[in-house]
């Protein structure tokens, strides 16, 4: 329901805005996302789900990522691949382990 | 922190990320919807007029063909047989015939003539772009057709002068002529774009 009215709210937010940004940039924060959301999931399965920790983890994620795009852009490398690797990396280990955790809830 | 979770209540942090999941989303669509499309659009028009005016593009439309071949005549003693073959000015003269009566796009057996085209004699042939071509010429020509053919057929005219060296032309209307695009390389070693005086 949060994350509805989150999402229907950043979509009219975004319609209403006239902002135009680097396609990187936008890929390595929507990619920080979505890492923090699984993250978040995974941690409310193990009762350890903490708002602070959530954004502190976005933000910092996101701002790292930022700052790789920007070095990239100055000397002209793909930097900020690496912070996509990793989160990716990071989305796919979170999946697995709810994954793990719905089935063993599953088989129980 | 304890406001927030008092305002919005426990997972306010979802709502957070999700908000901004939205707006990257809704962002990047109206990026595609508003700016890519028409941009390629005008582009590739640009390109296409570009290339038009640069003779890249084959071109077809109403015009005429004009078939030239060297004299049949026999050749009297001691008459020079230079005077009976096409020279680089004949079809010089009907080239500036033509495009004084307002052809679009020409062709010499087959190769467009671009600004820096040559049309000079190499030995019994002709150059054009590079690429030579022995007789009988065919020069195709886009334009308004009836224009075209009474320019060549003026009395006096281009016509008239060559007959009388007993080269054969033989001009045709047509409705559906075809004009290769120029495929040779362009150089430009000594010339360097300026600004405008």
């Amino acid at each position: 329901m949060k994350a509805l009215i989150g999402l229907t709210t950043g979509i009219i937010l975004g319609y209403l805005s006239n902002i135009s940004a680097d396609t990187k940039i936008f890929t390595v924060i929507l990619m920080a996302a979505l890492d923090s959301i699984l993250g978040g999931f995974c941690a409310k399965f193990e009762a350890k789900f903490s708002d602070a920790a959530l954004i502190a983890g976005f933000l910092f994620n996101s701002l790292f990522g930022l700052a790789l795009v920007f070095i990239g852009n100055i000397f002209e490398l793909e930097l900020y691949y690496i912070a996509l690797f990793v989160l990716g990396l990071r989305i796919f280990k979170n999946l697995s382990a709810i994954k793990e955790r719905l089935l063993k809830n599953y088989c129980d | 922190m304890e406001k927030l979770r008092r305002i919005f209540g426990e997972g306010w942090s979802i709502t957070f990320v999700f908000v901004i999941v939205g707006f990257i989303l809704s962002v990047e669509f109206r990026q595609e919807d508003n700016l890519d499309e028409p941009d390629y659009a005008a582009t590739k028009k640009i390109i296409t007029d570009l290339k038009l005016k640069a003779c890249l593009l084959p071109l077809e439309g109403q015009g005429v063909i004009v078939i030239m071949d060297d004299s049949s005549r026999a050749v009297s003693m001691g008459e020079n047989p230079n005077l009976y073959v096409i020279h680089d000015e004949d079809i010089l003269r009907v080239i500036n015939e033509l495009r004084a009566a307002g052809a679009e796009a020409i062709s010499i057996n087959g190769q467009r003539l671009i600004a820096t085209s040559e049309i000079r004699c190499a030995g019994p042939t002709l150059s054009v772009n590079n690429i030579r071509s022995a007789p009988p010429y065919e020069i195709c020509a886009i334009g308004d057709k009836k224009t075209l053919e009474n320019s060549l057929k003026l009395r006096g005219g281009v016509e008239d002068t060559l007959n009388v060296w007993g080269i054969q032309l033989e001009i045709k209307t047509s409705d559906e002529i075809y004009i290769p695009p120029y495929d040779g390389s362009f150089h430009h070693v000594f010339a360097k774009v300026a600004v405008k005086k």
